[in-house]
């Protein structure tokens, strides 16, 4: 009797006692009928069977009682671990960098693409864009000021709208001179995101109008780094751009919106009639619109707007709505989904490799298997032990990826070219990432253990534990899944080649000028210091004397717009004789020194370069670039005509061309040359068009560019001390910038098919190595009937190359089938590149080659004495 | 002790053990020992039930409330588990016996030979 400060039996202890009672009785009654007692307990043991199944089975029935299964499961399956440590090496790896990559990817997807803007409401901002067909490709979404103007006027759909430019500014009385991103808002800016200063208040209407008094917000990191996070901040003053702007605002830690601003200035939108400036436009929908409604609203504004133009000034226009985040995000969703794809394949991979790597293993633990059946383990029991194994390994592998995940998001955000992905910032691990990566581990371990254990567990004992070593046909299984992995790293592969083969190209392309040796250094001329263009012509011929001056520097030169540089102007002029241009035509005015084109290397086609005596006083005169010569003039008859920016020209107004010069690319190798009109800088009057110079020098290479920059700088502040230098650097490193998110691309997809093909190598030894194993008597037998070492191993490198094929083929069509998505990231490479896909394929034979020699080696050293044995 | 396999082996289905297990209680309260005997001896050792079956079905019905569960103790001293019917499981018994009864004969039904079924 159990007495109340007795603890209460466990089910498990209830159930013994039921059991040795049962044994009792049935011995007593045993004995009863004239038995002897060792008799009588064999017997009652016999009758009542195994005693540890029966046990086993009625757990079963309670139910409810799986935590402590669990809980034996996983001890059991940590302590089974250590006993196959290549088995759980491999596959704890290759789940970690299943799951690393997964989670790496997924906390960029999220940070980017997914986390809500930083801002009240963030769903109902949006952008709101009109321009000539062709400019947005330039200028993004944006719309001219004295349109935005019209818009606020007429808006229905949006409760609130702002406009908004981004430009570099120097920063004087804050530290040493700096350039830093400022962005000029109209006052409605802040209240339309929803947001308020940490100190200080943000901008009142008043603030934007012309004559009142400067006033400026920063951001906290300007704050904090500049200002040491000084508290009564609020009322001192700094210079901008030679301005003075007292600061009214500190904004919140984080918010840097947009494009990283570090000061926002009022923007006047008052209407400027010589110019109309491009802003973007920004919008909160009223609660009760929709984006469709909006959209309509947009186009019909935009519609009325283009009737009133006189119709031979129209220009045929696109007007819409875009999400504030798509906006954001813009071109970086396109690869950002590209990287996701491949990571799932990878992904896939991974769980094909340790689903292989389990079954291999529990084909050869079958002996072990057989035996807890033996001994009463039933086959639920065993799926759900193996299957617990699996989510173990997978648990770990998780644990360990979440390691990789946390150093692969910081390595890259630290390679990744700086601005080359929108909101980096917001990129983190947070606890929805690590739920996610949860999730994978937990999808990871039962993808990859499903099959292999109910195959598993799908066996007779008495044929498990009697020590025949035939094949037990589980042998296809794997194929396929070595057939998957080989498939998959295909695609891959030929993925990366493409990359690979576009990244060249792009690296190849003829850039119209000699890059090598070259140092670039931007200056800005604020107005407040350089107020007419003859200041300008001083300090800029002697920065470039000074430069020029400078040992193992043999020419320097200056131009407004570098090429490969962002920012850049394009505009329309006038023929002399009369005939129109042709439609949207545009072209470069860049501003140039004398020596411009021998120093940058640019070869004068027809007729000559600018000379020191084209100045203010000589007759004004202009250089074009070739596709410019050939468009307007096809019959090669250009030099000696004339043209003039002015609308209405007078007699003074005309510039004579006198050469013809190479192309030179513009933004970046791939979206190649714009039409140029080069002026020399003495006959340029608009500050407008040279107050932003860079100072190109050619060294004579014998010496490091990093001394160069030094001397160039002190150059520099010799002739003026307050001017902050915006960025020196080598011409070879800003080709670098501009090609940085192809190579980027490639180098990602390359480290991913690296990744995969190490896995499918896996796969394939794991599959041969097991077959060897399995066919050893039959290789025996081969080997006693004479066939030599050699051909047995090649008949197994001959297997190896069997089981790719079907993989090959399946990789081909998948990487076909990926043609359109591909094609989008390629420069002068067809997605169906035949030498891709021929050299992928090659390596990837080659890699199961490689695999197969072990296993194949092993069998060649079958000794068929013992193997028949 | 039957010594025919075939018969020996005779594989309850689920709901048959049940039927069977809770028609034996219907005699009064018993031990897994003492139903397995009574089983066996009343049907003259053709069904033997398998310890491995007997008790997860005892386990289960106790959930299902079917039967209940007590422990007693013998006259050795032993701690012995005792089940015995509910209402419940009264009802269980009533409404399995009827559907029992239309199986056999439904199955007695078809086994007969064809000349006899025409009768």
């Amino acid at each position: 009797m159990r007495r109340p400060w007795q603890r209460r039996p466990t089910r498990d202890e209830d159930l013994d006692d039921e059991i040795r009672s049962h044994f009792a009785m049935a011995v007593a009654d045993r004995v009863a009928r004239g038995e002897s007692p060792d008799e009588a307990l064999a017997a009652a043991r016999r009758e009542f069977g195994n005693v540890a199944h029966v046990k086993e089975v009625t757990r079963e029935s309670w139910g409810g009682a799986c935590l402590d299964r669990l809980r034996q499961d996983v001890r059991y399956s940590v302590r089974s671990l250590p006993r196959a440590p290549v088995f759980a090496v491999t596959a704890i790896l290759t789940l970690a960098l299943g799951i690393g990559v997964t989670t790496a990817m997924f906390t960029v997807v999220r940070g980017v693409l997914l986390r809500p803007l930083p801002f009240a409401s963030p769903s109902e901002l949006f952008v709101v864009s009109h321009l000539p067909d062709g400019m947005e490709n330039i200028f993004g979404l944006a719309m001219a000021d004295g349109e935005y103007q019209d818009f606020v006027r007429a808006t229905r759909a949006f409760v609130s709208t702002a406009a908004y430019r981004t430009y570099p500014a120097t920063l004087l009385g804050a530290g040493d001179p700096a350039r830093v991103p400022v962005a000029a808002v109209t006052p409605s800016f802040f209240s339309t995101l929803g947001l308020r200063p940490s100190l200080g208040r943000v901008f009142v209407n008043g603030d934007d109008v012309a004559g009142a008094a400067g006033v400026a917000i920063i951001a906290a990191s300007l704050w904090r780094d500049r200002f040491g996070g000084d508290s009564t901040i609020v009322g001192r003053s700094v210079t901008i751009e030679g301005y003075r702007k007292t600061i009214v605002g500190v904004m919140p830690d984080g918010f840097d919106f947009p494009k990283r601003a570090a000061v926002w200035l009022p923007l006047s939108t008052e209407l400027d009639p010589h110019n109309a400036r491009l802003q973007v436009v920004i919008g909160r929908l009223k609660h009760d619109m929709t984006l469709e409604l909006a959209q309509a609203e947009v186009r019909a504004f935009a519609g009325r707007e283009e009737r009133e133009t006189p119709p031979d000034q129209r220009i045929p226009g696109t007007a819409k709505v875009v999400g504030l985040r798509d906006a954001v995000v813009g071109s970086a969703r396109k690869p950002i989904l590209v990287f996701a794809l491949a990571v799932g394949l990878l992904v896939l991979i991974a769980c094909a490799n340790v689903s292989n790597l389990t079954l291999m293993r529990a084909t050869s633990r079958r002996h072990e298997l057989g035996i807890r059946t033996a001994l009463g383990a039933g086959r639920a029991r065993l799926v759900r032990q193996l299957l617990t194994e699996s989510v173990v390994i997978a648990m770990i592998g998780g644990l360990l990826g979440l390691g990789f995940a946390v150093a692969g998001v910081r390595l890259l955000l630290h390679t990744l070219p700086d601005g080359l992905l929108p909101r980096a910032a917001e990129v983190h691990i947070d606890p929805l990432v690590i739920a996610v990566a949860a999730i994978a581990c937990l999808a990871a371990g039962l993808a990859s253990g499903t099959l292999p254990a109910i195959l598993a567990s799908r066996r007779d004992p008495r044929e498990a534990l009697s020590d025949s070593s035939r094949t037990t046909g589980r042998a296809p299984l794997r194929r396929l899944f070595v057939m998957a992995e080989m498939g998959l790293s295909l695609i891959l592969l030929i993925a990366a080649g493409l990359m690979i083969r576009s990244f060249e190209r792009l690296q190849a392309v003829d850039l119209g000028f000699a890059p090598g040796n070259l140092v670039t250094a931007t200056l800005d001329f604020p107005e407040t210091r350089y107020r007419t263009a003859e200041a300008i012509h001083d300090v800029e011929s002697r920065v470039a004397a000074r430069i020029a001056a400078l040992p193992g520097v043999r020419a320097a030169t200056a131009v407004n717009w570098l090429p490969l540089d962002s920012t850049y102007i394009t505009g329309d002029f006038t023929l002399r004789d009369g005939r129109p241009l042709p439609s949207q035509y545009m072209v470069l005015k860049p501003c140039v020194t004398a020596g411009y084109f021998a120093t940058m290397g640019i070869r004068v086609l027809t007729g000559r370069a600018f000379l020191p005596s084209d100045d203010a006083a000589s007759e004004q005169v202009v250089v074009i670039s070739a596709s410019m010569a050939r468009t307007l003039w096809p019959n090669g008859n250009a030099v000696g005509q004339q043209l003039s920016f002015a609308d209405k020209p007078g007699p003074r107004d005309w510039m004579r061309i006198i050469g013809i010069v190479d192309d030179v690319v513009r933004n970046d190798p791939a979206s190649g040359p714009i039409p140029a009109l080069y002026r020399p800088i003495p006959q340029v009057r608009q500050i407008f068009f040279i107050n932003h110079l860079t100072f190109v020098a050619r060294t004579d290479g014998g010496r490091d560019p990093t001394a160069i920059v030094g001397a160039i700088r002190s150059a520099i502040h010799a002739v003026d001390s307050e001017q902050p230098v915006k960025s020196i650097m080598t011409m070879d490193s800003r080709i670098r910038a501009t090609i940085a998110e192809p190579r980027f691309r490639s180098l990602v997809l390359v480290v991913f098919s690296m990744m995969a093909l190490g896995m499918a190598a896996v796969g394939v030894y794991g599959v041969l190595a097991y077959a060897v194993t399995e066919r050893s008597r039959e290789i025996g037998i081969r080997m006693a009937l004479g066939a030599s070492r050699a051909a047995v191993m090649r008949a197994t490198l001959r297997s190896a190359i069997a089981a790719t094929f079907p993989g090959v083929v399946v990789g081909l069509a998948g990487a076909f089938a990926a043609n359109r998505l591909l094609g989008q990231f390629l420069f002068e490479v067809r997605p169906n590149d035949p030498v891709s896909y021929g050299t992928a394929t090659g390596v990837l034979l080659l890699t199961a080659i490689c695999a197969a020699v072990g296993p194949a080696r092993r069998a060649a050293r079958i000794d068929p004495a013992i193997a028949m044995k | 002790m039957a010594k025919d396999p075939t018969l020996s082996r005779i594989e309850l289905l689920q709901g048959t053990l049940d039927l069977i297990v809770l028609q034996t209680l219907r005699w009064g309260p018993c031990h897994g020992y003492g139903i397995a005997q009574m089983i066996r001896a009343g049907s003259n050792g053709t069904l033997q039930v398998e310890t491995g079956s007997l008790y997860p079905a005892l386990h289960r019905m106790a959930k299902k409330k079917w039967i209940a569960a007590a422990w007693e103790t013998s006259e050795t001293g032993q701690r012995v588990r005792v089940y015995s019917l509910t209402p419940e499981g009264r009802k269980q018994l009533a409404a399995e016996s009827t559907k029992w009864q239309r199986l056999t004969e439904a199955i007695a039904g078809l086994m007969r030979p064809p000349a006899e079924r025409e009768t």
